[in-house]
């Protein structure tokens, strides 16, 4: 790391504790923390084990069969990539 | 029985609020400890906050206890950091598996009643409640297959891994009505026969129909009220054994707070009611 | 049965059970065969799959409103049979489903899916990281630059981050977690994201990548001076006033760990 421009380490260096200084200086107020301690659906994951608890199946499959058919109901549909709208092969299963 | 641990219900994430705010006398939490093995963040928070107003119950599904392997020793380390933090007022786990040769089936599996799973199970409970430093009340599960192999009725069973292990029972009187159907036997008479002291906890929970097998096939799914048949069947326990302390479960098409409360209300009034233990 | 059957081996049931939990082949032991037969035998089928499949729908919430349920559903049954989860704590399950995306062929047309996967995954972890108070922008602005040149800052333990070379991932990824927010014209190019828990809720926030090597050098403990010539090789134009600000701000770092003087440091073997 001799090579390193020791005046620009030393610019990078007293830029970020004017950085910080500006970071510390921002309202303290402090953030408007989430009704549910930040709980979002993602972190309601209850989900721990079968029957007896919070996953119990049933005897009909509810996955796969003929899912791969419509492929075409999510918000993909509506993002254009630079190749175009992308979309989902549909397959069997 | 203890007063502040009468009736309870299942704590799940989107009731935190109203769970934590709720007076109601002899009201009590149980937890999945699985959902709250994390290094920290808002669910420890939560279970701790709620914690603070009301005892919790940490009702494990992962233990396997009833697989032909020791428990895990990191997963009892972390249980046991959990409840050393949380305090809990009773603990429990399931007869049956769900973890083997490192893969974790999200299920309770059943198994041969043979005299070859008893011992290995009474050592998996004694090393579980050694590693806990409790002791803990092992669960009856829901029956849905007809098993050829069983040398033990799972009564004897129970009571045998009861004498073996010094460990408690937690009856689910829905296991008992699901299990009953599918197989054919009397529930009445099986929880005439329960044994009855060790019986640290009561399980109440709601079934479905299959929707492809219909009557032939009851689902313990948790995800309907607590049936006529399954109330009078838990009468008829509490008459005679006596009040425990007693879980309201719903798991799945979850309504409001209100609602599961006044199904824990009911179960409340029975165990306070004029029905008295005998025994 | 005909014969009264020997006591059934608990080692060899478990292992015959477990394995027709997921095939549909013909299975070696009998006990097991017998009960593969009973319609029952479907619901610990179904409740396996559902189970695994739930806590991935719940894992990756941006992933399967991108791909619309059913089709999340299958790719994550796909997944499943090849990965069961290996601890009951399903919160963690999925650690390699963006990986297993990236190489999916059905999705190959959709090449911003696995790095918005990652954001998913990165989400998790950072919800369910260890407790720590975020470093107070006030300790580095009183430390002073040549104090600083010898400090490692060490990321907040829930802190999490990630370039996308390739996509605007963190703009899809955050208009596809919460309900009705629209995805305007996006300007394609890479985005990088930078997740923090200062308190209790996860918060994100945009990174360029300057900012993600930046992190990248402080997690692996290198000095601060070490971490801003990695955020120079990202972009030479690097603003580190507004790249402090950004971090501090949002709660990046847990503390300051001085570097002992190179002396000191040698006197132990």
């Amino acid at each position: 790391m001799n090579t390193r421009n020791l005046a620009a380490t030393a610019a990078a260096l007293a830029a970020l504790v004017a950085g910080a200084a500006l970071a510390a200086d921002m309202d303290k107020k402090p953030q408007a923390v989430e009704k549910c301690y930040g709980v979002s659906k993602a972190g309601q994951n209850d989900c721990a084990a079968g029957p007896g608890t919070s996953c119990a199946g049933t005897s009909k499959k509810d996955y796969q069969g003929n899912a791969w058919k419509n492929v075409a109901k999510g918000t993909c549909t509506s993002i254009k990539t630079p190749k175009g709208t992308g979309s989902l092969t549909p397959l069997k299963a | 029985m203890d007063p502040n641990l009468t009736a309870g219900l299942g704590l799940k994430p989107s009731h935190y609020g109203e769970a934590l705010a709720c007076p109601a006398a002899g009201l009590w939490f149980e937890v999945h400890p699985e959902n709250y093995l994390v290094d920290g963040g808002p669910r420890l928070a939560w279970l701790a906050a709620i914690r603070e107003r009301h005892p919790v119950s940490l009702h494990g599904v992962a233990l396997s206890l009833a697989a032909d392997a020791a428990p895990d020793p990191a997963h009892l380390a972390k249980l046991r950091a959990l409840a050393d933090r949380i305090e809990p007022a009773l603990v429990s786990e399931h007869l049956a598996w769900s973890a083997w040769r490192g893969a974790y089936h999200p299920d309770l599996l059943p198994f041969p009643r043979t005299t070859e799973a008893l011992a290995r199970i009474a050592a998996n409970i004694s090393a579980a409640q050694d590693a806990l430093g409790r002791r803990i009340a092992i669960e009856n599960p829901s029956h849905y297959l007809e098993i050829d192999g069983h040398e033990w009725s799972e009564l004897e069973f129970l009571a045998e891994l009861v004498r073996r292990t010094g460990c408690g029972l937690l009856l689910d009187v829905n296991n008992v009505f699901v299990s009953a159907a599918n197989l054919g036997f009397s529930a009445e008479g099986y929880l005439d026969c329960f044994p009855a002291w060790p019986v640290m906890e009561i399980h109440l929970a709601g079934h479905s129909r299959d929707p492809a097998l219909g009557e032939a096939l009851l689902v313990d799914s948790h995800d309907a009220p607590v049936s006529a048949e399954v109330w009078s069947l838990y009468e008829r326990l509490v008459a005679r054994i006596g009040p425990r302390p007693t879980l309201v479960e719903r798991d799945d098409k979850l309504p409001g707070f209100g609602e599961l409360l006044a199904e824990r209300e009911r179960a409340h009034a029975t165990l306070l009611g004029p029905v008295r233990a005998a025994a | 049965m005909n014969a009264a059957p020997a006591p059934v081996a608990l080692a060899r049931f478990q292992s015959a059970f477990a394995r027709a939990l997921l095939h549909d082949e013909e299975i070696p032991d009998a006990a097991v065969a017998d009960l593969v037969g009973q319609p029952a035998f479907a619901v610990y089928r179904n409740t396996v799959m559902k189970g695994c499949l739930d806590a991935l729908q719940a894992n990756f919430p941006a992933v399967a409103r991108l791909v619309g349920e059913e089709w999340f559903r299958a790719a994550a049954a796909v997944f499943a049979a090849g990965e069961l989860p290996r601890e009951a704590s399903l919160l963690r399950y999925g650690e390699r489903f963006p990986e297993f995306l990236a190489g999916f062929p059905p999705a190959a047309d959709l090449p911003y899916l696995a790095a918005v996967a990652r954001l998913d995954r990165l989400w998790i972890e950072s919800h369910a990281a260890a407790d720590h108070d975020a470093l107070d922008p006030a300790a580095i602005a009183a430390l002073g630059p040549e104090a600083l040149a010898a400090t490692v800052l060490e990321p907040h333990p829930a802190a999490r981050w990630a370039w996308s070379p390739e996509a605007p991932a963190f703009t899809i990824w955050r208009a596809n977690r919460e309900e009705g927010t629209g995805l305007g014209e996006i300007d394609w190019r890479g985005e990088g994201a930078l997740l923090t828990r200062p308190q209790d809720a996860v918060r994100a926030t945009p990174l360029d990548e300057a900012g993600c090597r930046f992190l990248d050098a402080c997690a692996r403990g290198l000095p601060v001076t070490d971490a801003l010539d990695a955020a120079l090789a990202a972009d030479a134009a690097t603003d580190f006033a507004r790249l402090a600000a950004t971090l501090l701000e949002a709660g990046a770092f847990a503390r300051l760990v001085p570097i002992p003087h190179a002396d000191s440091g040698r006197t132990s073997p």
